[in-house]
């Protein structure tokens, strides 16, 4: 629930809603939303109908979303949102170690992020609005009457109302693993440099970002530089990720001369 | 020695050559360039392309705010009179859900767009004036423009919050109200009214075709001001409501003279048309051209329904509710498929075969032009614009306003009835009605002809009354259920709350409006 000195909409895209919060005692710019409990089962019609959310009175489904009534109200609102991440990470860094064995060097390039979360808004229009826009290949495990299990809900037409809200089911675990660069040398001896009348020769093979290692499954990179929509690129919008380009993996070779 | 006789002699030199002038005029800096409110308005042009800017703002209000959502449906959703068919925007849920408060997106978008539509009018009255040479007639009409925009302004804010804080100076940090208070709305409507009575004197022409300000826009926008004044929250009554009557009708009186000049659209259609615009009967309307921008109320498209040469695009996030569009009478023009405010089929991608709706839409702001018609496609340019004050309004004010001083009489009522008449509409006879029923039926006739045109939502404030689509009849504000969400109208939403952010960027403005969180 929000409090008077709570600021909102600072940062990030805030299409559907506030996707942040700035709040006394928590980290700066902790993300806002409803918790997503799954999707109303067919077992529990009744109880859904007594519910209400942000679709002008609609009756809740089988197949809709679920999300936590936080005040217990039976009405799915704004009080129910919450702070349900954060995109900073507990801890971060890097390392770098070259090794040499005769002619041969292999330099490495390590880095990691630990403890953050993403806000994966890319779900908003891959998962939360199925008949409106193309999808992921994760709504194949959409509800169905045989499948209830799941959190994303039934496909309907483009009228039913499709609820799209920042919840926690586009809260992943943003902790990664990168390998940022492999780098392998090889520098010919003397003997061989000479009779080419060159000081040096040394070719090497190289791969940037060459492997990356995510705790959850995320579509994109979990490494975002804050997101420049709406009120523009800021520290409070750390960790959304909103169609980001995923940073590419580059292949080199080199050769080096030196004359 | 010759070094030091060397240096005594450049001492010199550099004496007489600076000790007169001075170094602050050598080094005062000279940057044509860089234009600031204190340098830049030199030359009538300024003056011209700073009003200019007063009126690109005004823009502000078919800006985006958020996915499928435009901030003029703060206006529309509120209402109840529409709804939506998609439910993507939780700012708009809450509106419709009547649940909204300081953060919803379209309150502080309202807020930021009108107060700089104020600040920049403020720039243009306080610097225009020392422009020399220019052209006096051309002063007092760039400052009457300003002066009608700046109220117009002030007049939406005012309904929309009550007391606001009143700026009429340009403003910079070190200005004594950076931090503003409230002051009374009663305070703020004096600024309204004053603003208006220059606007009406500034000689401007009665109409404008390029879409400026003119005398009928100024003169109807009072009678507004006036009306409003008379009921809730100033509640001056007779006194008012004598002063809308008169003011609306020297714009009758000058129509009727000039039938050519200003008067009804003969059809519904011209409403909507890129060919009548600023014509006849709209008096002041928001100017839209794809060069700079292209029209705003795409948001009244079906839902993905293949309406357009765009193919099944709309958003759908501001339909009519069944229940208004079944509330006019039978045989209303205005509910007719394509020839009134409704559409209920379409062609397919704009120009194709004829295809079946579902159900009924806004029609009264849809560009056939852009869109295609039967047989034609669309120019793809979708240049129309919104219309702010049309003619039809001033005869219902008019005929309302006539009916509070002394009960229908037979100029209150003719303007009642061409309203009806348009619509093909019978009318009982002027001796059926006394002053109640007639005060309904005018409150009725404005729900029906001016619906889905930003105006609904400020009748239902003043006079804290709701048309109620089933009874056809009107219930207390407070009270009734909009239909659109089933949720029933509560006092604190008289006033919108104020945002958030600007409460927390000035401690001055609390306390916040009455019922919503702090």
């Amino acid at each position: 629930m929000a409090t008077p000195s709570d600021i909102f909409n600072v940062g990030g895209p805030n299409f559907t809603n506030p996707t942040n919060i700035i709040r006394i005692g928590e980290p700066v710019g902790s993300f806002w939303g409803l918790t997503r409990l799954g999707v109303w089962s067919e077992a529990e019609r009744e109880e859904a109908a007594k519910f209400t959310s942000y679709r002008n009175g609609l009756t809740i489904l089988p197949g809709d979303i679920k999300y936590l009534d936080v005040n217990g109200d039976k009405a799915i609102t704004d009080a129910d949102r919450s702070i349900i991440g954060n995109g900073s990470p507990k801890s971060w860094g890097a390392m770098t170690n070259t090794l040499r064995y005769n002619d041969f060097d292999l330099t490495f390039e390590m880095q990691f992020s630990y403890g953050n979360d993403v806000m994966l808004m890319n779900l908003h229009p891959s998962e939360d609005r199925q008949a409106l826009a193309n999808s992921y290949k994760s709504v194949l495990n959409v509800w169905t009457p045989q499948n209830q299990n799941t959190m994303i809900a039934e496909i309907r037409d483009t009228r039913a109302g499709y609820v799209t809200n920042v919840d926690t089911q586009w809260i992943k675990d943003g902790s990664f693993l990168r390998g940022r660069n492999l780098l392998l040398g090889y520098t010919f001896p003397s003997h061989v440099t000479n009779k080419l009348k060159m000081s040096r020769l040394r070719v090497y093979a190289s791969a940037q970002n060459f492997f990356l290692l995510v705790k959850d499954k995320i579509v994109g990179d979990p490494e975002v530089t804050p997101t420049n929509q709406g009120n523009a690129n800021s520290a409070f919008s750390q960790g959304m990720i909103w169609h980001n380009y995923p940073k590419p993996t580059t292949y080199m070779l080199g050769l080096q001369i030196g004359l | 020695m010759r070094l030091i006789k060397h240096i005594g002699k450049t001492a010199l030199m550099a004496f007489l050559l600076l000790g007169y002038t001075g170094c602050t005029d050598f080094l005062a800096e000279q940057a044509p360039s860089n234009l600031t409110p204190d340098s830049f308005y030199t030359i009538p042009d300024h003056a011209e392309a700073a009003l200019a800017s007063v009126y690109a703002d005004l823009r502000f209000m078919g800006n985006g705010a958020g996915i499928f959502s435009s901030n003029w449906q703060l206006l529309e959703a509120l209402t109840g009179t529409s709804t939506t068919e998609t439910a993507q925007n939780s700012d708009l849920n809450n509106l419709y859900g009547l649940v909204h408060d300081g953060n919803t997106i379209h309150v502080v978008n309202y807020w930021n767009g009108l107060y700089k539509i104020i600040a920049q009018a403020n720039q243009v009255i306080a610097k225009v004036p020392p422009i020399t040479p220019m052209p006096e007639a051309q002063k007092k009409k760039i400052l009457g423009e300003a002066k009608f925009l700046r109220a117009s302004a002030y007049f939406t804010a005012v309904r929309l919050w009550g007391d606001i804080p009143l700026i009429t100076l340009p403003q910079t940090a070190s200005s004594e109200d950076f931090y503003p208070k409230r002051s009374p709305q009663e305070e703020v409507y004096k600024l309204i009214v004053e603003d208006l009575i220059a606007a009406e004197g500034a000689g401007l022409a009665w109409m404008d075709v390029s879409g400026r300000a003119n005398l009928a826009a100024v003169k109807a926008q009072l009678a507004r001001v006036y009306l409003t004044m008379a009921g809730f929250p100033l509640s001056k009554g007779a006194s008012h409501y004598k002063l809308a009557a008169d003011k609306a009708l020297e714009v009758i009186t000058y129509a009727n003279a000039n039938p050519g000049t200003i008067n009804l659209f003969p059809t519904y259609e011209d409403v909507h048309k890129e060919s009548t615009e600023n014509r006849l009967e709209h008096l002041f309307m928001l100017q839209y051209n794809t060069l700079v921008a292209g029209a705003p109320m795409d948001n009244m498209y079906p839902n993905f329904k293949p309406v357009t040469f765009n193919g099944p695009g709309g958003t759908g996030s501001t339909v009519p509710t069944p229940a208004f569009y079944n509330s006019y009478e039978a045989g209303d023009l205005r509910t007719k498929d394509q020839d009134g405010y409704f559409y209920t089929t379409y062609f397919t991608n704009g120009s194709g075969a004829r295809f079946d709706l579902g159900a009924p839409y806004i029609f009264k702001h849809f560009n056939r032009t852009s869109s295609g018609t039967s047989g034609v496609p669309g120019t793809r340019q979708n240049n129309l614009n919104v219309p702010q004050i049309r003619y039809a309004e001033v005869l219902l004010l008019f005929a309302e306003a006539q009916n509070e001083v002394g009960g229908p009489n037979q100029a209150a009522y003719d303007a009642f009835k061409r309203i009806r008449d348009r619509a093909q509409l019978t009318t009982p006879a002027l001796a059926t009605y006394n002053q109640n029923t007639f005060r309904e039926a005018v409150w009725k006739e404005r729900w029906h002809e001016l619906c889905y045109e930003q105006i609904t939502w400020f009748d239902m404030v003043r006079l804290r009354k709701v048309f109620n689509e089933k009874t056809r009849g009107f219930d207390n504000f407070v009270g009734h259920i909009n239909l659109s969400s089933n949720q029933p109208l509560q006092s604190k939403h008289l006033l919108l709350p104020l945002g958030k952010q600007e409460m927390l960027n000035n401690p001055n403005l609390k306390p916040q409006n009455p019922g919503y969180p702090e």
